[in-house]
């Protein structure tokens, strides 16, 4: 095999994860077909396949090189997954990679689900092996959170030096004119949680090149914030008065769409009795002291 | 007239003896009293008649609220008598010492009937425990519980032993007060606002009485001792990625009503919060 050209191994030592049986659904790497050269950016898809099972929420951790490999991206467009329970995340540093969502019932049954695409720069040449760690884990859409037989396998590839006049491959992102999906952010409170304020919460979807961020600014009685970067839930700034809160969901290609929500918070009673006793003390301090200076005029 | 009245008096006596007599000491202790919950049940009773061989004890949560999963079977139910571990299966045994049979009829207005073997009869007077649930831990630990009524209120659990004829010798019921409880814990550890109020314990429903009258009272238990959190749906002290698959499960109307965090009727992106807010990992 010519030193140049990628050597594309995939090694199906296979590790099983909780279950295991004959039926086990895989968690699996895709890595690219074309060969991977040092500098190159290239894309490796998380895949859950297989599933006989309907499963409802997954948990991969992966381990990289990270003295070969580094991760750019983590990108969920067309994931089965739509609620993430963690944002995705990753530690170059370490080699880590954490995957944690979920999908509502009836869960995903199929043969090839994607879980999240991965963007690595290769950054030296070697062999580079990544695997599955033992904390990776699907649980059955079954009411009680039981793990799916899960297995898994060591992926491997090759990443060689660039043959002369062949430039890396950069990550570019696709063109993106969409903006993200409509939504409509809803504001509530409960005395469950946070503290029992009033907090909001959102989601949407972007398909073409992926959600960015989300930022928000609430106008609370006609007078407006500025805009802030947040996250899904997070708990109102004004908690009294006529708050109109506006979400923006800003996709990698810079669209947005806005979802809004309104919500108008009176003060409890307690405060209106107070104040209104407030007053009535007020009132009897003046009316005391007009009988007494009444009195003094008096004599 | 005097012939309505013969006939009516008559009907009432039929119907009397058709009862049979009242079971003592009858209990049934839940695990958690929170209504849509699935609990684990501790059945007590004493018999007043003797069950003869291949004769049955039936119980009956109160139709409509209570909620048998299905596949609930056997390796849920630990029977002891006269504080003797039973050997159970889905069908009774032949011959001395055989299984004793459960079979149970899942959902709403579902049963489970305990059948003796051919050749071991239930004396009079002897205590009977029945655990139903994970809390049936002989052989094979249950993995399934009976879901509470959904609203709050007094329910019953009827329990009647019958002769293998199907005539019923001995009936009561026990009253389980399902309550909404407010045991929220104070010991999050998510680096989020502060805490939310203290919990207040909640009371372990409990049906008891039984006796002469056939009214089972309400019998006031120790609380269970359950590390909550809002959002511990498996009730294992964490809010956890197993609780986010039920959650999931759950999405919509939810199946079991434990997953409707905020109790508005349906599990959706609030729910979620709640459990986010509540997340131990």
């Amino acid at each position: 095999m010519n030193n140049i050209k990628i050597q594309f191994l995939i090694i199906f030592s296979f590790t099983a994860f909780g279950l295991n049986s004959v039926q086990a659904a895989e968690l699996y790497i895709q890595l690219p077909s074309q060969p991977t050269y040092k500098n190159d950016v290239f894309s490796a898809e998380i895949q859950i396949k297989n599933s006989n099972e309907a499963i409802n929420a997954v948990q991969a951790d992966l381990n990289f090189p990270a003295d070969l490999l580094e991760v750019v991206l983590i990108d969920k467009v067309g994931s089965i997954l739509n609620l993430w329970p963690k944002e995705p995340s990753f530690f170059n540093d370490l080699g880590v990679i954490s995957l944690s969502g979920g999908l509502p019932d009836p869960g995903f049954q199929g043969q090839n689900g994607l879980i999240a695409k991965i963007y690595f720069k290769a950054k030296n040449i070697g062999e580079a092996v990544l695997k599955f760690l033992p904390d990776s884990k699907a649980l059955l859409n079954d009411g009680f959170g039981n793990r799916a037989a899960l297995s898994s396998g060591t992926f491997v590839l090759q990443i060689t030096s660039a043959p002369a006049g062949i430039k890396p491959k950069i990550f570019t992102l696709p063109k993106d004119i969409v903006p993200p999906d409509a939504f409509s952010p809803i504001i509530s409170q409960t005395p469950l949680a946070f503290d029992g304020k009033y907090f909001v919460s959102f989601l949407t979807e972007d398909r073409e090149s992926g959600l960015a961020r989300y930022e928000s600014r609430e106008i609370a009685d006609g007078k407006a914030g500025n805009w802030k970067v947040v996250v899904s839930p997070y708990v109102l700034e004004n908690q009294k008065g006529d708050i109109l809160v506006q979400i923006k969901a800003i996709d990698r290609a810079g669209n947005e769409t806005i979802g809004e929500a309104t919500v108008i918070i009176k003060p409890p009673y307690e405060f209106y009795l107070i104040i209104f006793m407030a007053i009535a003390a007020l009132l009897f301090i003046i009316y005391r002291l007009l009988i007494n200076f009444n009195k003094l005029w008096k004599n | 007239m005097k012939l309505k009245l013969i006939l009516i008096a008559g009907f009432l006596i039929i119907t009397y003896a058709a009862q049979g007599t009242t079971l003592n000491l009858v209990s049934d202790t839940l695990s958690t009293s929170e209504p849509g919950f699935a609990a684990n049940h501790t059945i007590k009773f004493t018999t007043i008649t003797a069950i003869p061989v291949s004769g049955t004890i039936v119980i009956t949560p109160q139709s409509g609220n209570f909620n048998i999963p299905s596949g609930l079977d056997f390796t849920e139910v630990d029977l002891l008598i006269n504080n003797s571990q039973k050997t159970l299966a889905a069908s009774a045994g032949s011959g001395s010492s055989s299984a004793i049979g459960i079979s149970v009829v899942s959902g709403t207005s579902g049963s489970l009937t305990i059948t003796l073997n051919d050749s071991d009869a239930i004396s009079g007077g002897s205590s009977i425990i029945m655990r139903i649930g994970t809390n049936a831990e002989f052989g094979t630990t249950g993995d399934k519980q009976i879901t509470n009524p959904t609203s709050t209120g007094s329910y019953r659990i009827q329990i009647i032993t019958k002769n293998s004829s199907n005539l019923t010798l001995d009936e009561d019921g026990a009253m389980a007060a399902i309550v909404a409880s407010v045991d929220v814990s104070a010991s999050k550890v998510a680096p989020t606002p502060s805490s939310a109020p203290a919990p207040a314990p909640a009371p372990a429903p409990s049906g008891g009485g039984g006796g002469g009258e056939g009214q089972a009272v309400p019998t006031p238990q120790p609380a269970p001792v359950v590390s909550r959190r809002v959002g511990n749906l498996n009730l294992d002290g964490r809010v956890d990625f197993i609780d986010f698959s039920i959650l999931l499960f759950n999405w919509g109307i939810p199946k079991n009503l434990a997953a409707d965090l905020n109790k508005d009727g349906k599990v959706d992106l609030i729910d979620f919060s709640i459990m986010l807010y509540w997340w131990t990992g």
